[in-house]
């Protein structure tokens, strides 16, 4: 911060602007007295606001995709850390094979993948369910997970498990009482990315949802077809703020100390 | 010569007498170790010393048990402990990197062994603050490995080693970090474990 170049100082607040404008714009907008999205607004209320928090077709998708965000964290979080410890610590038979695999889905195309699930759910009779849409971005989510894990754990020093059973503990403690502990930044890291992925993904909650599981970004687009008034901008100014909030909590309550640790 | 106590209370080491019979271990076409014979008696401390990469650390680590011999035996007072898991073998090790856990503080990691053994409470306290007695580290219960300097760790994990009272203590490069006004106590204390160093 000290000595900032000024020209480096232009590029940042130059980046930082073309990184926020579309953010402030919508945000913004939101808080428009008018009936049509424009910036600068036309005056100031908190009308659309109202109307799209006493919306049920705002707020029941808006609590389909938290629920569903933290189920897929969870369950991903289940599947990919007890991986990740697999993966790095064994002579696992096929551990590159296994590990690509499991980043795979990083490389698909998420409209792909939706498309396969949806034909995949028909066939066992899944389509439209909590459970077939949680599965789908389990799939998403699971990547990223993994590649958090994995960093954190390979950049960990392993003689520390080691000591530990030097020190008497069984393999189950050292995984709970040192690898655990020390990979958690890892696993926030990933946790934060899972639900953000899960949060704004569109392309599977699109062919995966009915009228009474759709998401958030699902409504927003079918509301988007035939409406350009500044609800849009309020419900997505509200998702805005959950994420933020979001973020800003668990880097109070996890983040500074662990990225600490993390960077040892 | 001999301070382990046989209780091995807050720093000793109990007497128990190493047995090395042509122990084998090979790395790929690699031999680390081709036959090692040694015995260390009770008591005894024995350095090895040796160019880098002539197997010192693979044989400690193959007493600790965190490295499996390709041939050979070795006898803990008399006892073979090939078969036996590492937690299970009573052993104190510091290691090169001394292997700190950078999540708990001091105390915490000098306690971690006795947790394992199921002391608790005002006992695992007394024999916490004798280990850091030993090493002279009273104070510093609460400071995380990260805010200790290099000897200060190795400090720390002699006494996260020794405070269980292992059979035998492993150090791994043991005196490099040692500042030598504390090093002459330290060094003195290791004088009477019955341990290898490499």
């Amino acid at each position: 911060m000290r000595h900032l170049h000024p020209a480096l100082w232009a590029y940042v607040a130059l980046l930082s602007l073309f990184l926020l404008a579309p953010i402030i714009v919508v945000i913004v907008a939101g808080f428009t007295a008018g009936d049509f999205i424009m910036f600068p607004p036309s005056g100031f209320s908190l009308k659309w606001f109202e109307k799209v928090l006493r919306d049920p077709d705002f707020i029941r998708p808006l609590w389909n995709s938290l629920r569903l965000g933290v189920a897929a964290t969870l369950v991903s979080t289940l599947l990919a850390v007890p991986a990740a410890i697999a993966l790095t610590r064994g002579a696992l038979p096929g551990r590159r094979a296994i590990e690509t695999f499991l980043l795979a889905p990083l490389t698909v195309p998420t409209i792909i993948l939706a498309v396969g699930l949806l034909f995949f759910a028909a066939r066992i009779g899944l389509t439209s369910s909590f459970a077939a849409l949680l599965a789908g971005h389990v799939v998403i989510t699971v990547p990223y997970m993994l590649r958090t894990v994995l960093g954190v754990y390979a950049g960990m020093n392993r003689e520390v498990e080691e000591a530990a059973q030097v020190l008497g503990a069984r393999p189950w403690q050292v995984t709970w009482l040192v690898t655990l502990p020390e990979i958690r930044p890892g696993v926030i890291a990933g946790a934060i990315f899972s639900f953000l992925m899960s949060f704004d993904e569109v392309a599977v909650a699109l062919l995966l949802t009915n009228s009474d599981t759709t998401t958030l970004p699902v409504s927003i687009l079918s509301y988007l077809v035939y409406n350009y008034d500044p609800a849009v901008a309020a419900i997505s100014t509200i998702q805005i703020a959950i994420v933020v909030v979001a973020l800003v909590l668990l880097e109070r309550l996890f983040g500074v100390k662990n990225l600490m640790f993390a960077s040892r | 010569m001999n301070m382990g106590s046989s209780e091995g209370v807050g720093g000793g080491v109990r007497n128990a007498n190493v047995e090395i019979r042509r122990l084998r271990r090979s790395f790929g076409a690699v031999d680390a170790l081709k036959g090692v014979d040694l015995t260390i008696a009770t008591g005894e401390f024995v350095a090895l010393l040796g160019p880098s990469g002539c197997g010192k650390t693979t044989l400690l680590r193959c007493i600790a048990g965190l490295v499996t011999p390709t041939g050979g035996e070795i006898l803990i007072d008399g006892h073979p402990i090939t078969g036996v898991p590492v937690h299970k073998r009573d052993l104190g090790m510091v290691f090169q990197s001394y292997a700190l856990f950078p999540h708990m503080d001091v105390g915490q990691n000098i306690g971690f062994g006795l947790k394992m053994r199921g002391v608790r409470g005002a006992e695992a306290g007394r024999r916490v603050e004798q280990a850091l007695g030993l090493v002279q580290m009273v104070g510093y219960e609460r400071r995380y490995p990260a805010q200790l300097s290099g000897g200060q760790q190795q400090r720390v994990a002699l006494a996260r080693a020794l405070v269980t009272g292992p059979k035998a203590l492993l150090l791994d490069e043991p005196f490099g970090a040692l500042m030598p006004s504390s090093g002459n106590r330290c060094r003195w204390s290791c004088a009477g474990c019955s341990g290898v160093s490499g």
